[in-house]
């Protein structure tokens, strides 16, 4: 059996690359499956050159190429990101974390016996836009390479930012403490959550794909 | 006379599950040619149907990934995790039914 080297299993990569996956790690599975199709079809004619096997063999995925691939697992990756964000919300609620999760919240209310809810309406804007930074911050330095699967914290780390303006007149309008305290509690629950997922993928990630770490 | 690729559509998951139980744990290209193999040529499946499911299925926690390197190359093995055990027994009972309808309705005239 004919065995692609080191430097035609690169071209495949970069080839899966121009054609539209951009994510490393679909690259990999995608670069596995051309190399074996390919190095069959050598073995079969062996005057078959490499990039006329590519050729034959990229045919063979029709008119859409690797595109209708990368899309659905876009998709699945999406949903594994909104999985894994509800389950860590649910757990928050589950012994023993209803113990952290139930003080932070008796702690703003206790607090709320002081302050007014526009301080909170600064907190949480305060907390929300520095977290947003670090997140974003770390996101550019994880991988040499893109990983899809990190797209599973990415999406969540912005998740629940953009609507919070929305809330801004009804706490200046009324002094509403029950919608401060709940948005501040929700931030807080959403930054724990996005920090536990975030280690979870990461952890996987390199186990998975020490490559693109390196 | 080729089967219609449209007619195992709906059964490519069962088909998948059913390999891996059998095989352990399976990469992407090892699967298609399975398949290739098992129906004698008859069934092709394509990358763009195989991919997919495979994705849709490791979502829904009914299939484990691990990576191992293999000719220089990362590979990616598929195997089925208990709850795709469950889904998989489930799915074959189901489609075994399916075939006991099938079967009567294609000999309405002995009945």
């Amino acid at each position: 059996m004919m065995k692609l080297n080191e430097k035609q299993v690169q071209e495949l990569f970069r080839f899966t690359y121009k054609k539209g996956v951009r994510w490393y790690d679909l690259q990999c599975e995608l670069v596995d499956h051309l190399a074996l199709q390919i190095e069959a079809e050598i073995s079969k004619d062996r005057h078959l050159s490499f990039e006329e096997a590519v050729k034959v063999i990229y045919k063979r995925f029709g008119i859409f190429g690797f595109s209708k691939i990368v899309q659905e697992k876009e998709v699945q990756v999406r949903k594994q990101g909104n999985k894994l964000w509800w389950k860590g919300f649910k757990n928050l609620f589950y012994w023993p974390n209803i113990l952290i999760s139930g003080s932070i919240l008796l702690l703003l209310i206790m607090l709320s016996e002081f302050i007014d809810a526009e301080i909170y309406y600064y907190a949480s804007t305060v907390i929300a836009i520095t977290y947003l930074v670090k997140v974003i911050g770390r996101n550019m330095k994880h991988t040499k390479l893109k990983l899809l699967m990190m797209q599973k914290i990415e999406m969540h780390s912005f998740f629940g930012w953009f609507w919070y303006p929305l809330y801004f007149p009804f706490v200046f309008e009324n002094n509403n403490k029950v919608l401060a305290i709940l948005f501040l509690f929700l931030l807080i629950l959403n930054i724990i959550i996005i920090e536990k997922i975030s280690r979870e993928v990461l952890a996987e990630g390199k186990k998975l794909y020490p490559r693109a770490f390196a | 006379m080729a089967v219609n690729p449209q007619l195992f559509k709906g059964s490519l998951n069962t088909i998948i599950l059913n390999l891996l139980q059998e095989k352990g744990k399976m990469y992407g290209y090892e699967i298609t040619k399975k398949v290739f193999e098992i129906s004698k040529g008859q069934f092709h499946l394509t990358e763009g149907a195989l991919y997919p499911a495979l994705h849709k299925m490791e979502t829904e926690g009914l299939l484990d990934v691990t990576i191992e390197m293999a000719d220089n190359r990362p590979r990616k093995y598929y195997s089925i995790t208990k709850k795709g055990k469950k889904e998989s027994l489930f799915k074959l009972n189901e489609l075994k039914q399916f075939i006991t309808q099938m079967q009567a309705f294609l000999q309405l005239k002995h009945a």
